[in-house]
């Protein structure tokens, strides 16, 4: 009995590191969960603003499936059936947070690195709308920056610089595909986007009694772009055009945001083009040239990506950095309202596809 | 069985959080409410309350209740520490090493995420100390976890062989443990807040010359809120010596702050 249970054990374990040592040799990714981002905001907007908590839950949802979909299929019709099953889940309003690997489990197997690094930005998205909706933390500048540089400090953190997202970052052989292939879903992404931006301008305006307030009026109109997407949209909403008071204020923070929504934009071209990477190898690889250019830890020191940042003039000239590269370059469209013209009904929802449900940015923001 | 309730129900009115985000029900814990764990930790920086309590029917001797409480906390990126202990009615009467009240300090490491290839790896590293009645010796248990899966269906293995001492002469010097089980979340994707487990197991007998235990478990795992995850177990053991368990279960929960 002795013999065959140390036979038994011995074998067991000999699996394990004969699985381990052969592992190393392949792909090999470590999990490095984490949990958000400790302070006195902690589950603020769970408790204050629960609406647009559950609208939050709904967007994490909304992305991992749309991703999961697009290993699974091309086929239009397939793609709409998803889109409409996250619209059910979105409307659903969930009180919990999804668990986005069960939601995509193939997806998040494929490209863990991408995962982690959508996790830790969504994860300080949070940790910022918390401070906001929290009034026992009276000094949110300071906050803000402490939470900003905890975010930075981990290697997964989404760099601060202002890239080209207009120019470089969307000129890879399969950009735009998404877009063109599948433009009501990809506006209804940009319209989760739009609402993660414009949110923060309505925190800025005062307390969270005034955010709860405000925050159903915004939401409605969000909900005005899900069930009617805004397919004029030729590119996805900026920081500054949602929440322009909050950009001008925190430029680095608005900066990881934007790049965060370009990178979910990179992968969702990349998953739409199985002609060019047929295989989830393929695809792999694909967002492994790309994710280095977004992670801040490849932009300290001598910088190895700096050919990928935003044109010198943008950053300099006192103009919307992402105006310069769409003005000169592209046409984007329409462009999304900020949350103040949403507030003084100054935004276009429906009918008027000429001026796209937008309006121009304009000033008087009166900010706390 | 009154005081039992009262017990349980005084458990879970001390552990509603005042406030927390969205815990990993996923995340399969020794004990919650199975022996069946995958290679995962808690994630860093959190820090866990996990407790419940269970019922063990022996064939030869009194129905036991048990009530563990475990802390945890993700000390470094992929590393978990814990410390806890189970508290046993009939205390005396616990065969084995590990006595009621001893206190059980813990390490889990996971080495890598899963991927579409490879398996997630773990191991786990448990020393019992004994703080509780009628124990002796330092126990120290090394355990090996691999999670690999299909689709949605993920397949955990966990061997594990523990050293004694203190022992009586009767007793091993020490013994393996295996089990092998499954986890689904029912309703995925748009519903993922439910998980439901299984296992079977096998292990020695705590006596030289008893015939080996083998047994079967089943369990589920349900978010309540963004923290707080509920479960319940039940299992038994259909082979090993006379007094073995003739049923097991178990509720209880976790949360997350």
């Amino acid at each position: 009995m002795k013999q065959r249970s140390v036979f038994l054990i011995s074998l067991s374990f000999v699996i394990v590191l004969g699985i381990g040592v052969l592992s190393a040799s392949a792909q090999w990714v470590t999990r490095d969960e984490r949990w958000p981002i400790r302070g006195l905001w902690m589950w603020a907007v769970y408790y204050e603003l629960p609406k647009f908590y559950r609208e939050l839950n709904g967007i994490d949802f909304g992305h991992a499936f749309l991703a999961e979909t697009l290993l699974q299929t091309q086929n239009p019709e397939q793609v709409e059936q998803a889109r409409r099953q996250v619209l059910e889940f979105i409307f659903s309003s969930p009180p919990v947070p999804p668990d986005e690997e069960m939601i995509a489990p193939i997806f998040t197997r494929m490209i863990w690195e991408a995962h982690k690094a959508f996790n830790w930005a969504h994860s300080f998205h949070r940790s910022a709308y918390d401070l906001y909706a929290s009034d026992r933390v009276q000094d949110k500048d300071t906050a803000l920056q402490k939470i900003f540089a905890e975010y930075m400090a981990k290697p997964e953190a989404i760099t601060s610089h202002r890239l080209d997202l207009h120019g470089k970052l969307w000129s890879f052989p399969e950009s735009k595909s998404f877009r063109d292939k599948f433009r009501k879903f990809n506006t209804q992404i940009w319209s989760y986007h739009w609402l993660q931006a414009a949110t923060y301008d309505v925190q800025l305006l005062g307390d969270v009694s005034t955010q709860g307030a405000l925050m159903p009026k915004l939401i409605e109109f969000y909900h005005g772009y899900l069930k009617n997407p805004p397919v004029e949209w030729q590119f996805m909403p900026m920081m500054e055009q949602g929440a322009p008071h909050f950009a001008k204020r925190y430029p680095e923070i608005a900066a990881v945001f934007d790049n965060l929504h370009m990178l979910h934009d990179n992968i969702d071209d990349i998953l739409s083009r199985p002609d060019l990477y047929p295989t989830v190898q393929a695809k792999r690889e694909a967002i492994l040239k790309i994710m280095p250019i977004y992670l801040h830890r490849n932009h300290a020191g001598d910088d190895r990506y700096a050919a990928y940042h935003t044109p010198a003039m943008a950053e300099h000239v006192d103009m919307e950095p992402s105006g310069s590269a769409m003005e000169m370059n592209m046409d984007v469209g329409p462009r999304p309202p900020s949350a103040e013209q949403v507030l003084a009904g100054k935004a276009l929802q429906d009918g008027d596809q000429s001026t796209g449900r937008a309006a121009k940015p304009e000033g008087g923001h009166q900010s706390h | 069985m009154r005081h039992v309730v009262k017990i349980v129900c005084l458990a879970l009115l001390a552990g509603l959080p005042a406030s927390t985000y969205a815990i990993d029900h996923d995340n399969l814990d020794e004990g919650r409410p199975l022996r069946l764990e995958d290679a995962y930790p808690i994630a860093h920086g959190e820090l866990a309350i996990e407790t419940g309590a269970g019922l063990s029917a022996q064939r030869k001797s009194w129905t036991r209740g048990l009530f563990p409480l475990e802390v945890l906390y993700g000390l470094a990126p992929n590393l978990q520490v814990s410390l806890g202990t189970t508290l046993f009615t009939d205390p005396r009467q616990i065969e084995g090493q590990t006595k009621s009240g001893d206190l059980q300090l813990s390490g889990l490491y996971n080495f890598n995420q899963e991927t579409l290839s490879l398996p997630a790896l773990g191991l786990r590293v448990t020393v019992n100390m004994p703080t509780g009645t009628a124990s002796s010796g330092v126990d120290v248990r090394v355990k090996g976890l691999v999670t690999k899966s299909f689709d949605r269906l993920s397949l955990h293995f966990n061997p594990a062989y523990e050293v004694f001492s203190g022992k009586q002469p009767f007793e091993r010097n020490g013994r393996y443990e295996l089990a092998l089980g499954a986890s689904y979340p029912v309703g995925a994707p748009k519903h993922t807040l439910t998980t439901v487990l299984g296992d079977l197991f096998t292990e020695q007998a705590p006596r030289r010359g008893e015939p080996q235990i083998a047994g079967v478990e089943i369990g589920v795992r349900q978010q309540w809120t963004p923290w707080t995850v509920l479960d319940a177990g039940i299992g038994t053991e259909f082979a090993g010596p006379p007094n073995r368990a003739s049923v097991f279960l178990t509720v209880g929960f976790s949360v997350g702050f």
